[in-house]
């Protein structure tokens, strides 16, 4: 028979104690690291809140109830009843009024209350706790705090060079009158204008730390108050009402972003074999595109043109070397092995060719996302553009007979779209750079991209490169010679440097690549994108 | 007709041979042989003559070799540095080798610290050769530092031109430097380091 208080006690602090050495609190190693201080305040909490605990909960008092063991057989007794157990072997509860129930001595109880609270507050109390608390404390109860209003500082006069760099020319061109102002060598006033500057609600540097917090109650009862009182639930209620009529939308718009729906769908059909690499199954593609080698360098074989097309594809829209990704490519498909008119057949039959190669799931969820967008837009989401064009695109990629690119209409669920068409010759054997493909790819993507020599990092200098050859072949200053590779851009035409093998490792890519890239992207980014 | 074709045949194996050894100064293993030669040359040569290689470069490129159009640019230290070697009192076999190194790093400069930055410098410093010197040499260090951090441990001066060579291709996106600054770059930080 034993008192509940008591037992309670003992469990508890058995639990406590069980917790913290399970969750590692007692290791030698983060005892170490726990300094007096924090010993001090940990014996100071339990010391208080443990007698706070054996006070208020009356734990020095006798049990008003008691637990026993019984194997005795069921009897009618109005003092005791079945707590846990069955009909053989239970436990009872029973009142203790005559004090005869065994309960640990007062001192005794008073000192396990006190350390079960030592050892919550050992477990929860570190030394970067102290000092955040003491830090806290700190940085409200000095004047120097960041939390404190900042002295006004008096205006620095403005110091002037007399000879400042490229301002004597400046000065002497404005004194002979061949110019009318001196610009940034003007003399600069030593009386600013000082901005307005916004009031101080911080503590003040002699403001008493009792009326501070009294201030910050009264600003947080205003608070409250604000967001309690009759206009704020009106305007609740008109929001309320404004959102419950746009209740569909918006299930749909939740449902849209818990189940990752796309924000575009652009599908690219080609002839080409599937180069079986996985490229772009959506859980790695990102990985897989977060950074490729400067040029496509794949094996010969039969999927050769299809890895060309792959890393070129990557290069210009996913990788994130030379510039933001122009596109997601989880939201990219790339439909390998099609026939060469697939662009004709998607135009003849939207729907029946789409369901057919399982894309019309993804592009209905796109053009739903769409309207649902349009359909918030009245919220305050931003609206999407009138055309939704932009965020699903048909392209076909055909190489073999033929050249050029062409364009077909078609409408899909009311919505006017158009799938591209591009055919090119396969790239000769033995290409080593692939330029033509950049170009291919680009403008297949792009409607009229184009990189032309004004748009090249090479500039001018690209029209004398022709001659540059022999200037590699000399024997010395083999460094400094390749600084004059920065003026051939492969992109435009890489010429002998096809050639060169040796050349091409160390070429410049950081430069023209980069620029070709970006050059891509900037005019891509206006035909396509993401909702 | 079997002659002529007999002649034809050895003709053409002579032409592909000679196409085949067309020079190729810049694969891997002559790359970092340059390295490594330009490497021993920095370490070798005195301190004093380096500064003076460095000095007469630096005048060139703000001289007689200041053309508008970079490949000219190019070609007219090439040449300028070529002749320098040719001129000097006694011969030094090292003279190219570290004239290399040096005109590249005077062309390095413009790409090590970018023009936003050198007017910054400039308008902030009244000694602005000072500053935009410790600046130089900062971008250097750093550059050094995460060459060294890339590269691990390297053994010996062939290990040490292989890991520049490698860390040079490799990581022109990062730093934004090309080839040839990165290399003289490291070439000159890190020999001066020893």
């Amino acid at each position: 028979m034993i008192g509940t208080k008591t037992l309670a006690l003992l469990l508890l602090l058995v639990a406590v104690v069980a917790a913290v050495i399970a969750l590692g609190s007692f290791a030698p190693d983060r005892l170490a690291v726990r300094g007096p201080a924090t010993l001090l305040v940990v014996g100071g909490f339990g010391l208080v809140t443990g007698t706070v605990v054996f006070r208020f909960l009356h734990l020095g008092e006798q049990s008003r109830h008691y637990f026993r063991w019984t194997t005795e057989s069921f009897t009618w007794d109005v003092s005791e009843a079945h707590f846990v157990g069955g009909r053989r072997r239970r436990v009872v509860i029973g009142e203790n009024r005559d004090g005869e129930a065994f309960d640990l001595a007062r001192s005794t109880r008073l000192a396990l209350s006190i350390a079960i609270a030592s050892v919550v507050a050992l477990a929860a109390i570190g030394s970067r706790a102290l000092e955040q608390m003491q830090g806290a404390y700190q940085g409200i109860a000095t004047s120097t705090s960041s939390l404190t209003c900042p002295e006004e500082e008096a205006p620095k006069p403005v110091a002037r060079d007399p000879n400042e760099p490229g301002c004597e020319l400046i000065r002497r061109a404005y004194a002979l009158g061949y110019i009318k102002s001196l610009g940034e060598c003007a003399p600069r006033q030593e009386q600013q204008t000082a901005a307005a500057r916004p009031v101080c609600t911080r503590r003040q540097r002699d403001e008493p730390l009792l009326h501070y917090s009294w201030r910050r109650l009264v600003d947080f009862w205003g608070g409250r108050r604000g967001a309690t009182g009759l206009s704020y639930v009106k305007q609740s209620s008109a929001d309320f009402e404004r959102r419950w009529a746009h209740l569909e939308p918006l299930v749909r718009s939740e449902q849209q972003m818990l189940a990752s729906a796309p924000h575009a769908s652009h599908h690219v059909w080609t002839n080409l074999p599937d180069p079986g690499d996985g490229a772009f199954r959506p859980a790695e593609c990102a990985v897989h595109f977060a950074r490729l080698p400067h040029r496509p360098t794949p094996p010969p074989g039969p999927t050769q043109a299809s890895q060309v097309f792959e890393h070129v594809l990557g290069q210009l829209v996913f990788e994130g070397t030379y510039d933001a990704p122009a596109g997601n490519c989880r939201e990219y498909h790339v439909h390998w092995g099609a026939p060469a008119d697939a662009c004709q057949r998607l135009a003849a039959s939207p729907e029946g060719f789409l369901a057919a190669e399982g894309a019309l799931d993804d592009v209905r969820q796109t053009l739903t996302r769409y309207r649902v967008a349009g359909d918030l837009a009245s919220l305050g989401s931003a609206r999407p553009p009138q055309d939704p064009s932009p965020f699903v695109t048909f392209h076909c990629y055909v190489e073999g007979q033929g050249a050029g690119r062409a364009s077909v209409p078609l409408s899909l669920d009311g919505v006017r779209l158009a799938a591209d068409e591009l055919r090119v010759a396969p790239s000769a054997p033995g290409t080593v750079l692939y330029v033509d493909r950049y170009d291919a790819v680009g403008r297949l993507l792009a409607n009229g991209f184009h990189y032309g020599h004004l748009l090249s990092e090479a500039g001018l200098d690209e029209g004398s490169a022709a001659g540059l050859e022999a200037s590699f072949a000399g024997p010395d200053m083999l460094v400094t010679r390749l600084y004059e590779l920065e003026g051939i851009d492969i992109y435009l035409d890489p010429g002998w440097l096809l050639h060169r093998p040796d050349l091409l490792e160390v070429y410049p890519y950081e430069r023209h690549l980069r620029n070709y890239v970006q050059v891509f992207r900037r005019q891509y980014r206006r035909q396509a994108g993401r909702l | 007709m079997t002659r002529a074709v007999v002649l034809l045949a050895a003709l053409s194996t002579v032409a592909a041979d000679g196409a085949s050894q067309a020079p190729t100064p810049y694969r891997a293993d002559a790359r970092v042989a340059t390295i490594e030669h330009a490497l021993a040359a920095i370490a070798e040569t005195p301190a004093p003559i380096l500064q003076q290689r460095v000095e007469r470069a630096r005048a060139l490129a703000r001289g007689a070799c200041s053309a508008g159009s970079e490949r000219l640019r190019v070609e007219c230290l090439i040449v300028a540095a070529q002749r320098h070697c040719r001129e000097l009192p006694a011969p030094d076999t090292r003279c190219l080798v570290t004239m290399d190194i040096v005109v590249s790093n005077v062309l390095a400069d413009e790409r090590l610290i970018p023009l936003d930055r050198r007017y910054a410098i400039v308008r902030a410093n009244a000694d602005y050769r000072a500053a935009l010197a410790a600046e130089l040499r900062r971008v250097q260090a750093e550059l050094a530092v995460d060459f060294r951090l890339h590269a691990g441990r390297l053994e010996g001066r062939s290990d040490l031109a292989a890991g520049i060579d490698r860390y040079c291709r490799a990581t022109a996106e990062e730093t934004r430097f090309p080839y040839p600054t990165c290399v003289s770059s490291l070439v000159w930080t890190i020999d001066e380091t020893k």
